[in-house]
């Protein structure tokens, strides 16, 4: 009957058109699609689709929150008024020690600490469920505190981790690890990746806070110029929001917390103020963490297990319960197709990234 | 043009059955393909839009003139466009975004696409194959094989409601 409908008077889509909705659908969608057809499996399955693919608009406001010790994560949404669980998703080996993320991909481990060479780590993305197994360098010679940081750029996908006086970057193109001397800082923080750079909250050797940042164009780390006015013994924390990297710090008498964005791609006078939040209580900076913008109101989680959502226009705010209290960390989900070693199969990945130290 | 002769100037677009159509021209000029018409001075007579029907001409000018109505309000335009969108079925929204890609109307190019996206993010790929014209090119053992890799996003997918 159906088909009788269809030959009649129906012209259907050019492929021109079908790949731009293509691009609107979730990755679970657009993975059963490829049973489809060979054509749709193609299109699909390019990586060029699978880049382009994060860049639409996502369901926006959904957080991993982590459920009991290597139990995998809860899907949250975040709503102006509450915390709403979408799912549960299953994690390889249920692990669900999330050191970094970026563009939606997890760099994964057990809860359980044992040594960095002698861990297992996997790339995971979440939307998909494609997960590849990694490993850090064995004779790095760990010592002093640890930074990591994955990132995404044009056409490669890095991990880099940095310890006492040097760092180490591993590239997924050229499938190795390069080694560099000269890492003047020292604390210990998650990396934060925004636009194709890795940025930690470090002291330097004057023991100075310092917005540093690893840039994956020339595989050198920097220090950022902080906004205009900010002292050297300013406490600031940095956090991803809107999509971009964020300062943000407290200014006048502790009630008050100013957030700035940095503009893509530059790294001089690159801070724009984006919104104070007034009348805050007086907390350390540390246990304010700004999350999303629901409308014009943002969200801050204040000291782990409160989430307050505050209206810029008429100073108030509004407070909710975290369902899932034991939840400490936060990480933004991210649907996309994108996954750093797409093309090989599970049998030849394996060999492609523990062959390679 | 408006601002020579002080009156709204009205156009009058021609479907490809041959229905005729007045339409503001500053609601029209949202398809860049209009405006271009408009500006090389071919806009006298009558547009003739040879790859739209009138069916379909009807509803672009529906929404021609509901979101030219609307002042620089994103969030008013994208609840417009929604509503607009909200009760069409899945052959009205497929003849609409070849017209909204005819008439080149990056903004309801951009909605219906989206709107046609949230159709089909639960159906089954036999629904897909069906509404798209599109032949399954695979045997059976390679269908199967590739349904096998992702088995878990069959999870969830609406029944049929198309035959």
């Amino acid at each position: 009957m159906a088909a009788e409908e269809e030959n009649t008077s129906r012209t259907f889509l050019p492929f021109d058109i079908i790949e731009c909705i293509l691009l609107k659908l979730p990755s679970k969608s657009l993975l059963r699609f490829k049973t489809v057809s060979k054509s749709w499996r193609s299109t699909i399955s390019d990586p060029n689709f699978a880049k382009i693919h994060p860049q639409f608009p996502n369901p926006p406001n959904l957080f991993l929150l982590k459920r009991s010790i290597d139990q995998g994560f809860y899907l949250v949404k975040l709503h102006g008024k509450e915390v709403r669980e979408e799912a549960v998703l299953e994690s390889p080996n249920g692990w669900n020690n999330a050191l970094c993320c970026c563009n939606g991909v997890l760099l994964l481990t057990s809860t359980y600490w044992v040594h960095w060479w002698s861990r297992e780590y996997f790339l995971w993305n979440p939307s998909t469920r494609m997960k590849t197994d990694f490993s850090f360098p064995p004779d790095f010679g760990y010592s002093g505190s640890i930074n990591l940081g994955i990132l995404a750029t044009a056409d490669d996908f890095k991990v880099v981790i940095t310890c006492k006086e040097k760092y180490a970057v591993f590239s997924c193109k050229s499938n190795s690890w390069t080694e560099k001397l000269g890492f003047p800082y020292h604390g210990s923080v998650p990396g934060i990746s925004v636009d194709g750079a890795v940025y930690w909250v470090l002291r330097d050797e004057k023991n100075t806070k310092q917005v540093v940042c690893f840039d994956s164009e020339t595989d050198e780390l920097r220090t950022l110029p902080k906004p205009d006015r900010i002292s050297d013994d300013c406490l600031f924390q940095l956090a991803c929001l809107k999509g971009g990297l964020c300062f943000y710090c407290k200014i006048g008498d502790g009630t008050a917390v100013r957030i700035w964005i940095k503009e893509e791609g530059v790294f001089e006078n690159c801070w724009k103020e984006l919104i104070t939040v007034e009348d805050l209580e007086d907390i350390p900076i540390r246990s304010i963490e700004p999350l999303c913008f629901v409308e014009n109101k943002i969200v801050l989680r204040l000291e782990f297990t409160r989430f307050v959502c505050y209206d810029p226009c008429d100073k108030t705010f509004e407070e909710f319960e975290d369902t899932h209290l034991f939840g400490i960390e936060l990480f933004p989900f991210m649907d996309t197709l994108f996954f750093p070693v797409m093309k090989t199969s599970n049998k030849r990945k394996r060999s492609y990234l523990s062959g390679f130290w | 043009m408006a601002a020579e002769t002080g009156t709204p100037t009205t156009l009058t677009l021609k479907s490809n059955d041959d229905e005729l159509f007045s339409v503001a021209e500053s609601a029209a000029i949202l398809s860049v393909t209009i405006r271009n018409m408009v500006e090389d001075g071919c806009a006298g007579g009558v547009i003739p839009l040879d790859n739209v029907d009138g069916k379909t001409l009807a509803s672009v000018i529906t929404y021609m003139n509901g979101i030219s109505a609307i002042p620089a309000d994103e969030e008013k335009k994208k609840s417009y466009r929604d509503k607009f969108l909200s009760d069409k079925d899945f052959e009205t929204l497929a003849d609409m975004v070849l017209a909204a890609n005819y008439l080149n109307m990056s903004c309801l190019m951009d909605a219906v696409s989206a709107k046609i996206a949230q159709v089909m993010e639960k159906k089954s790929v036999g629904w897909v194959r069906r509404k798209f014209g599109i032949e399954n090119d695979y045997t059976p053992e390679e269908e199967a094989a590739v349904k096998e890799e992702h088995k878990w996003t069959f999870e969830g997918v609406e029944t049929d409601d198309d035959n």
